[in-house]
């Protein structure tokens, strides 16, 4: 009777688990096919169609860089300079190190009108804000964890075998830890949602309803990061500072 | 005062209007009615009764090209009367032979139109170009002439076209406008050049003006003809041997403006011959020479050497081409600019053209420089002759610098990449983009775990740290630690023997002296409680310890007998006694 049960329990779990691979197999063969089908249809310059099949491919799986990256390309072909820019940084975001993504982004936000600077930050913060843009979340991650390991490890051994120069080696592994902490904290907890202009033009008025005054106009291209959102409105900051609130259909984010 | 400022200006605008009131009248004259093609005749229209008129307009004068000379006013008082006149002076020069009438001159004077009589012309033909100085034994005080050294050149070779002017009197404001030399490449030899000459008796001033020519297409060329606008000094009424024939007086005479013009010239320019003609020779026609030097016949690797080539002769210099040496493995060549002098003398442009070229070695060893070769045609001798210079050896030593005595052959001079368009990157088509670049939850929870793994480690190290300090500090930790299981493998050593009491009394007081960190084998059951007590044991516990002692001493020294039922009650009390003890001492 137990060995009966046993039969059973075993039967159902590899139906289970050859069903659930099969799924697998079938959803990755049709995502391939689709990928395929986005392609051509770009290479043969029907970009509007390649756009519907390259989002189609984000229903199962929206964490490729170089499929984002591909939908960049094909919205730029569509003179989609504003959703261009928004594919191209979330494709830089997860894969900043590939070169081609990198030179696609700085392309891209070459040709927006609105010239905005950034405001001056202080050199610490935009040394490790420029170390956070480079890595990856999976990098990110990998130096947060060598970095404890090894913060940990000096103070472990620190216990059984204190010398003078362990209090340099422990300030050195504090920077290493402090810095990969907030790489990891900024990376996971602190990304700010960002935005980019998609109309022609956009005015920024001074509070979330229409009949607020008009701040400044952003153009298409134009980015921004996300403070708050308020009905159809929504919070937004510039990298020079500015502040002001813009209508969400003006934008994609 | 004032009365005679006043009395002179009335004076003053009353002669004035007497003037302007005066019968104005128009005059044209002409110092000759006959003259030959190339002459000029000299025309003077006079307005008189005015000095206010417009240029005067000559009808009648499209055969002839009219040059102004200039504009003179006259006011005169003879016996009380007053006049005025204003002349306008024309050179005429004639476009054709024939019988002409030219005029009326008309004159507008405050909107009134005044008109002159007509002057009827005649124009004869002119003299023909003689290749030569035109007869010196002419009548006239100043003609021109034209010479060209070679009317049938071959294409490229150099002739010389002279322009002379002869005078025999004063010339004043000459001003040559040369001809168009289209189908040429000309090169101005010098200045005007001017000498005297004595021709029959008289002194005849000459002045030379010449141009190289280098005919550039081949056929029949016109030289069109040039011409020459002076002021020649008319010769004045006075006797030859009067007192006023002097230089002095001469400057007194006045002039008139002439146009003399040389005769159109038609050159006919053969082509080079076909035959014998060299294979790449490139139209370097005149008679020339080659040298060629070196700045150093040895050089270091790396280090160079200026190859000089010089071309000297006559004939068309700037056209030598570049004698270019061959490309090679064994150097780098790197090519001046050439520079051209010219000199002209008797037989025309002579000159040379010089080239340099920089030879920077790439190996060590022996370079041999090949011998230049450069061909052109002569037309002396009417032949192709080919010019060459020796081949030239170069000893190449090795170089200071480690390399060797090598240098890299392919370094080129950088430059900056141009951009000439951006576009955004081709799609990403290899079906590994598909990829996932962001992290699954899963692998987010291992690397979570992954970071807290050192944290945990260390919180260890702590405890272990902690307890091997206390292990240093405390030099009864390990015994009381330790007693316990000590204790435990004695009992499961205890048989059911004679030696029975004795070893578990023992086993007992070690275990407690374990725990109290002294010497249990010499404890009493007095030295028990009172040490005990100290620790806060049970009292209960003290006196079931004391009562175990007491037993197994009976036993020892009472000789009572060990039944099993005894022996295990006794282990088994042993067991307690032991874990409480354990329990309550740490």
């Amino acid at each position: 009777m137990k060995s009966q049960n046993t039969i059973g329990i075993l039967s159902f779990i590899l139906v289970l688990f050859f069903s659930t691979s099969l799924h697998a197999n079938n959803n990755s063969s049709s995502l391939t096919n689709l990928f395929q089908l986005a392609n051509s249809n770009y290479e043969k310059g029907n970009y509007a169609e390649a756009v519907n099949n390259y989002k189609e491919i984000f229903g199962t799986n929206k964490g490729s860089a170089e499929i984002h990256a591909n939908l960049a390309r094909s919205l730029y072909r569509l003179d989609k300079l504003g959703e261009a820019i928004y594919e191209i940084r979330i494709a830089s975001a997860l894969a900043p190190h590939n070169s081609d993504i990198k030179n696609d982004l700085q392309f891209l936000r070459n040709l927006p009108s609105d010239k905005i600077e950034e405001t001056g930050k202080f050199f610490i913060f935009k040394l490790l804000d420029n170390l956070n843009s480079s890595l990856s979340q999976k990098k990110v991650w990998i130096f947060f964890i060598i970095s404890m390991f090894i913060f940990w490890a000096i103070l472990s051994l620190r216990l059984f075998k204190p010398t003078r120069w362990f209090k340099w080696v422990i300030i050195g592994a504090s920077v290493l830890l402090i810095t990969s902490g907030y790489s990891i904290i900024k990376k996971t907890f602190f990304t700010p949602l960002f935005g980019v202009v998609i109309g022609e033009s956009a005015d920024v008025l001074s509070g979330p309803n229409a009949d607020n005054i008009a701040l400044f106009k952003l153009h298409e291209g134009a980015e921004f990061n996300i403070k708050a959102t308020e009905n159809d409105w929504l919070k937004i900051s510039l990298a020079d500072g500015k502040i002001g609130w813009i209508n969400k259909n003006s934008v994609v984010f | 005062m004032k009365k005679i400022i006043t009395l002179f200006s009335v004076l003053l605008i009353t002669l004035t209007s007497a003037v302007s009131m005066a019968d104005i009248s128009v005059q044209m004259t002409a110092d000759e009615t006959s003259v030959q093609i190339g002459e000029s005749i000299s025309i003077d229209v006079t307005v008189t009764g005015t000095r206010s008129a417009d240029n005067p307009q000559i009808l009648n004068t499209k055969d002839f090209d009219i040059i102004s000379s200039g504009t003179s006013s006259q006011f005169q008082i003879i016996n009380g009367n007053m006049s005025s006149s204003k002349v306008f002076q024309y050179s005429l020069l004639p476009r054709k032979k024939g019988r002409f009438t030219i005029g009326p001159a008309i004159v507008n004077v405050d909107g009134k139109r005044y008109q002159s009589s007509t002057i009827d012309i005649e124009i004869s033909g002119g003299g023909s170009y003689s290749g030569t100085i035109a007869s010196e034994t002419t009548e006239k005080n100043s003609h021109i002439s034209v010479e060209i050294s070679n009317a049938a050149p071959y294409l490229n070779q150099q002739i010389i076209y002279t322009i002379r002017f002869q005078t025999r009197v004063p010339v004043q404001n000459a001003n040559l406008t040369p001809p168009d030399f289209d189908g040429f490449w000309v090169e101005k030899m010098g200045d005007a050049k001017t000498h005297e000459k004595v021709v029959n008796g008289q002194l005849w001033n000459i002045t030379e003006i010449k141009w190289a020519l280098f005919p550039s297409k081949t056929g029949e060329i016109k030289i069109p003809s040039a011409s020459l606008t002076a002021d020649v000094v008319v010769k004045n009424d006075f006797n030859e041997r009067s007192f006023f024939n002097t230089p002095f007086f001469d400057q007194l005479a006045t002039t008139k403006r002439q146009v003399f013009n040389t005769e159109q010239l038609t050159i006919n320019v053969k082509p080079l011959p076909e035959e014998n003609k060299p294979a790449g020779f490139s139209n370097l026609v005149g008679t020339f020479n080659v040298n060629v030097g070196l700045s150093s016949n040895e050089v270091k690797v790396g280090d160079s050497t200026t190859l000089t080539v010089t071309i000297k002769g006559n004939g068309n210099i700037r056209d030598i081409p570049f004698p270019h040496l061959p490309q090679s493995q064994e150097y780098k060549l790197y090519e001046d600019e050439p520079t051209v002098k010219i000199n002209t003398n008797a037989n025309g442009l002579e000159g040379s053209k010089t080239f340099t070229t920089a030879i920077v070695p790439l190996k060590k060893g022996t370079i041999t420089i090949p011998a230049i070769s450069i061909s052109s045609f002569d037309p002396k001798e009417n032949k192709y002759t080919n010019l060459s210079t020796s081949s030239i050896t170069l000893k190449v030593l090795p170089s200071d610098n480690p390399m060797n005595g090598t240098i890299n052959s392919y370094s080129v001079d950088k430059q900056g990449v141009k951009i000439l368009g951006k576009d955004i990157s081709p799609i990403f088509s290899n079906e590994s983009a598909l990829a996932n670049n962001s992290i699954s939850p899963v692998i987010k929870i291992i690397f979570i775990i992954l970071s807290i793994i050192p944290v945990i480690g260390f919180i260890i190290s702590v405890f272990y740290y902690k307890y091997l300090s206390k292990i240093s500090s405390d030099s009864g930790f390990i015994r009381r630690s330790k007693a316990m299981k000590k204790a435990v493998q004695k009992i499961k050593t205890l048989k059911q023997d004679t030696e029975f009491y004795n070893n578990a009394s023992l086993l007992l007081r070690e275990f407690i002296g374990d725990k109290i960190n002294i010497d249990g084998r010499a404890l009493t059951s007095m030295d028990i409680k009172t040490k005990l007590t100290v620790f806060k044991l049970n009292n209960d516990l003290i006196n079931n310890i004391i009562r175990f002692l007491s037993e197994c001493d009976a036993g020892l020294y009472g000789g009572k007998i060990l039944s099993n039922e005894n022996y295990s009650m006794l282990i088994e009390n042993l067991n307690k006694l032991i874990n409480r003890i354990d329990k309550e001492i740490k």
